[in-house]
């Protein structure tokens, strides 16, 4: 399991994601810190009007992450599909189980770890540069991102059963990269057409860029639960079916 | 005899309706070079795919390295492969691919790379990236990460495929170098048969899913051989009068109708005017020797 770990960094850092993913991380923080206002890629979702610091708005922004960690999960995952050398591995490294678990793990992991990280580099480039007056306490600013966390990792772990199914890198890259936009188009036609309370009370409220806002922002620990079992449950879910197909999956 | 690193037991693979492996028995011993032969969706590939893993038997079982079951696929750590075409990082070098997969497998002696690059002749394509690569080199690359790990077994799924004559006449020096020096087993598959036969000295024949024959290069040289075939119904009789008449014993019976003469000191006329002078009744003589290919179609087509 530590050799694929280390084999898989090893052809990360290979990559031009990897370096992207740093890159585009440190423009987006560069430019917020120097114009004092929280940037991103945001989808138009509305973000609760309190009155936080900028490293905390910040970190409601942090929906970028989900564009941007999918360069570090194609390269640990996806490209093995899509160039056709997860066979080299299973065939005589490790068993299909011990390659489902190394990588899952690895990608999970890693996400989990430049999510945080990223973070606290916001927070202490912001304090350095902007001051006191634009940080929070550094409590305030874990407890915004750790509770960001769970439901940011259940996404991932719904697109790693992606990646497991779909096996073809263009197929997962278009999926993953049109689903938020689907998602909320769906949400909002039922919002107008269908029911507009189901939409609120489900599709809107855990939509994932108004809800890491929420979740970044507001001391809604009902919210906070929710979608921490949401993200636990997807999590759960999607290695177990994930595992399941990959075990009968046949090399073509 | 030596030791029996792979034994399988009808192996059968269905696809739906379609039987792709049906019953396949098969030993391979310490220290053989076995070549599998059969035609294009023969069921060669599937077998050596259920073998490393790539898909699960529908029914039957194997034995590696003495292990059966969960403990056989631990065993796959012994195994080096390259089944259908070699896949690699298209945007990392050569090198860089065997590192990948040397860290994988936890090799932590850095010169191992450079030493089978040059094994596979390269040495000096080490650095270029594998969606340069012509299809030789990526043949050649995939016979590499086969061979990276000093592997007990080695299964090549068609690794001539795509590679120049001097080549492939170097690649089979490896292989006999490989096999000689250091005790490698190797299984490789081909439908391009005199290839093979320079190779192997062990041969199972398949076709449409099953394993029509197993033999040994002595006993494939056998049945090429030219001879002469007499076909009696009184074997018995006919072996006296060869052995005690004609002094003949490079012969060898068949079957109970067929002997095969492989003296030639004797014409056929000859040795048909002596057993109908002793009484024995002979339905057919003729000459024979035929060349791998025509000996893998009367197989397919007894089949």
């Amino acid at each position: 399991m530590l050799n694929m770990w280390k084999a898989d960094l090893y052809r990360m850092v290979k990559g031009k994601g990897f370096w992207l993913f740093w890159l585009l991380t440190l423009i987006t923080f560069a430019i917020s810190i120097g114009t004092k206002s929280p940037g991103g890629i945001s989808l138009g979702a509305g973000l609760p009007d309190t009155d936080v610091k900028l490293d905390v708005a910040m970190a409601a922004k942090n929906y970028t992450f989900y564009f941007l960690c999918l360069l570090p999960v194609f390269s640990i995952v996806v490209a093995d599909f899509g160039e056709k050398t997860w066979k080299n591995t299973i065939s005589s490294v490790i068993s299909r189980k011990s390659y489902f678990i190394s990588k899952c793990s690895l990608a999970l992991g890693y996400v989990a770890l430049v999510y945080v990280i990223a973070n606290i580099g916001f927070y202490v480039g912001n304090r350095l540069v902007n001051g006191e007056e634009y940080a929070s306490t550094t409590g305030t600013f874990l407890k915004a991102v750790f509770r960001q966390l769970p439901l940011f990792l259940g996404v991932y772990a719904v697109l790693l059963l992606l990646a497991f199914v779909v096996k073809k890198a263009a197929a997962f890259n278009a999926i993953v990269l049109i689903f938020p936009f689907i998602y909320t188009a769906v949400a909002l036609t039922v919002y107008e057409t269908v029911s507009k309370s189901f939409a609120e009370k489900y599709l809107l409220k855990y939509e994932l860029e108004s809800s890491l806002g929420k979740l970044a922002v507001l001391q809604d620990n009902l919210y906070f639960r929710n979608c921490t079992i949401l993200g636990c449950g997807c999590i759960v879910v999607s290695l177990i079916l994930g595992y399941r197909i990959f075990i009968g999956t046949e090399v073509e | 005899m030596s030791n029996i690193v792979l034994r399988t037991n009808k192996l059968t693979k269905r696809y739906k309706k379609n039987t792709a492996l049906h019953a396949a028995d098969m030993t391979i011993y310490e220290g053989d070079i076995y070549g599998i032969i059969g035609r294009n969706g023969a069921g060669k590939t599937t077998l050596m795919k259920i073998i490393t893993g790539l898909t699960n038997a529908t029914d039957g079982e194997f034995e590696l390295f003495s292990k059966t079951g969960f403990a056989a696929e631990k065993e796959r750590k012994r195994i080096g492969c390259l089944i259908e075409n070699p896949a690699f990082f298209g945007n990392m070098t050569a090198y860089e691919n065997l590192k990948y997969y040397a860290i994988q497998k936890g090799i932590t002696n850095a010169g191992k790379i450079d030493e089978v690059l040059e094994l596979v002749q390269l040495k000096d394509a080490r650095d270029k990236k594998f969606k340069s690569f012509s299809l030789g080199m990526k043949q050649r690359l995939g016979i590499a990460l086969a061979l990276l790990d000093n592997p007990d077994l080695v299964i090549l799924d068609e690794p001539i495929n795509g590679l120049d004559p001097i080549g492939i006449s170097q690649l089979r020096d490896t292989f006999h170098m490989l096999n000689k020096e250091q005790g490698l087993t190797l299984m490789i598959s081909s439908h391009i048969l005199s290839e093979l036969y320079a190779v192997a000295n062990r041969f199972v024949f398949v076709d449409k899913g099953h394993v029509i024959k197993e033999l040994t290069k002595e006993e494939l040289d056998l049945e090429c051989q030219r001879c002469i075939v007499i076909r009696t119904e009184d074997v018995q009789k006919a072996v006296v009068i060869l052995e005690n008449q004609l002094d003949l014993t490079d012969f060898k019976v068949v079957n109970e109708k067929e002997i095969r003469i492989y003296a030639d000191t004797i014409p056929s006329a000859g040795i048909n005017k002596c057993m109908v002078d002793a009484g024995v009744s002979v339905s057919e003589i003729f000459e024979s020797g035929i060349t791998l290919e025509d000996y893998f179609k009367s197989l397919v087509e007894e089949a």
